[in-house]
């Protein structure tokens, strides 16, 4: 499994990365491998305004559907077009080509409570107990 | 409580599979993509592991009758080496559980049930064997199973196994493969040719190795692969399109019902009026239906989907539910279905959505008695 170190995740497996033209958002690579191959991807509506934890889209795999919330509040500037053709990016290459959406965030400077890859790595290798019935 | 382990378990952990928990078994998920091994499937040949599978070995003077009066199909007009898909009904002919059963004589038959309902099975036999001179032997934990299917199946089965294999559809043998004893039926849940072998669980790694080994473009695959080809076929699974609730009337498996002779759930299911019928159907929106999603026809409620997936094969989100009977809807017929509020396009389809490539049946092979 991988866990990219450019990157910031949150408890729903999302990551967001900070670039010039925005804040990329996609899936990780556990959560890719936890749905299974990814064959529809439902496009976000560019220009929508999404608040930090809102559902941003779903994407359909062959076992499940898996969402994508938004990390951190602000507009959608940017959708992945190449994954209504090619759903399969997002298993192939989560932080890369299958990114899913960018964000404009409303306040550049807002620091939000994201993991880093070693504390997310943490929280996927250490699920919490589950209690003895 | 503990999860069982399959006698490969180590050899798919080696492998870089993606185990998870599925009826109290923890079983490969997937090896590759879904894609791949499915396509694997449909174009040379796949590798499964079934350890989970539940054997029940019934021996003694009066086994063939005793199991008649519990299945069904017909087991003691069914040759000896042949085998069948049988239904084990309750008294209302509601589905405890479906299988494929194995006779050896008339005085030994095999039947091969689903992990989820082997405890259940082993009780209610054991029940309904009552004083008849008949031992039963269960062997979960004891054995491996696994399914080599497409249409390589036979190749890479031959290269490592001495003796004749089965040839017809629903036949078996006892085979010798890479040293071990097994037992190689001519069985499936794929659609495709190929072969269930079972043996004992310390045989298995070395029979899985030896197959791979031939290197014919066998590769393993995992339950989702497997859930994806058998949904290709409308072959039904028991705890989301069969249950005790469901007849084999619903379910459209009259077919496996032989009505001579008496069995459990025969008086019920001569009376039964059936109100639904599963159906298969295809997608042709953007979406993928699931389980408990409802199906409407000329914008009224008219059933409800019982699996549902996406074929790679296909290019469409497919799957099987119950349509009741009432609504008059017919293969081919529009309908829509709801999946998170969206009503999505679909069409009933009949099953298989993909023709069947398996051998002939012995049961259709003209003046054939033994396989």
């Amino acid at each position: 499994m991988n866990f990219a170190d450019d990157v910031q995740y949150t408890e729903t497996h999302e990551w967001m990365r900070r670039e010039a033209e925005g804040v990329t958002v996609g899936l990780t690579d556990y959560a890719q491998g936890e749905l299974t191959d990814i064959v529809f991807v439902e496009l976000p509506e560019v220009n929508r305004h999404v608040d930090a934890g809102e559902e941003i889209t779903s994407l359909e795999s062959v076992k499940a559907v898996g969402y994508v919330y938004a990390p951190i509040t602000g507009i959608i500037i940017a959708v992945n077009e190449k994954l209504s053709k090619q759903p399969e990016l997002v298993n192939q290459d989560p932080y890369g080509e299958g990114w899913v959406a960018r964000l404009q965030p409303e306040e550049p400077e807002e620091t939000v409570d994201l993991l880093d890859a070693v504390g997310y790595r943490h929280k996927i290798e250490n699920p919490p107990e589950e209690e003895e019935p | 409580m503990a999860l069982r382990e399959s006698p490969l378990a180590s050899m798919h952990e080696a492998a870089g599979a993606k185990l998870v928990e599925f009826a109290s078994w923890r079983l490969p998920l997937q090896f590759s993509t879904i894609a791949e091994e499915t396509r694997a499937c449909r174009t040379n040949a796949a590798l499964f592991d079934i350890s989970h599978m539940g054997v029940f070995v019934l021996r003694g003077r009066e086994a063939a009758p005793a199991v008649r009066r519990m299945l069904t199909k017909d087991v003691t007009a069914i040759p000896d080496g042949c085998a069948a898909y049988a239904l084990l009904c309750n008294d209302g002919g509601g589905i405890l559980d479906d299988l494929i059963v194995m006779v050896e004589s008339q005085t030994a038959v095999g039947l091969v049930v689903n992990a989820a309902n082997h405890d259940k099975d082993a009780a209610w036999l054991r029940q309904h064997l009552g004083g008849r001179d008949v031992e039963m032997d269960g062997r979960h934990g004891r054995g491996f199973a696994v399914a080599v299917q497409g249409p390589r199946a036979e190749e890479v089965v031959r290269t490592v196994a001495s003796g004749p294999l089965p040839e017809h559809f629903a036949t078996w043998a006892h085979v010798e493969m890479a040293g071990a004893r097994v037992v190689a039926s001519r069985t499936g849940y794929t659609g495709e040719d190929g072969f269930e072998l079972f043996g004992d669980a310390a045989d298995g790694p070395v029979v899985w190795q030896a197959l791979l080994d031939t290197h014919l473009g066998l590769v393993p695959a995992g339950l989702a692969a497997r859930d994806v080809l058998r949904q290709e076929m409308g072959y039904p699974l028991w705890g989301q399109d069969l249950d005790e609730a469901t007849t084999p009337l619903d379910a459209g498996l009259k077919w496996a019902i032989d009505w001579t002779g008496e069995f459990v759930g025969r008086e019920a299911l001569a009376r039964a009026r059936p109100t639904r019928r599963r159906r298969g159907f295809r997608i042709e929106d953007v979406g993928v239906a699931r389980a408990g999603a409802i199906i409407y026809g000329a914008g009224e409620t008219i059933g409800r989907v019982t699996s549902g997936t996406y074929s790679h094969h296909l290019g469409a989100a497919i799957g099987q539910g119950y349509i009741d009977l009432s609504a008059k809807a017919e293969v081919g017929d529009d309908v829509e279905i709801e999946v998170r509020g969206k009503r999505l396009k679909a069409r009933l389809a009949k099953l298989p959505l993909l023709p069947a490539k398996t051998q002939p049946s012995w049961s259709k092979v003209k003046g054939k008695t033994q396989p």
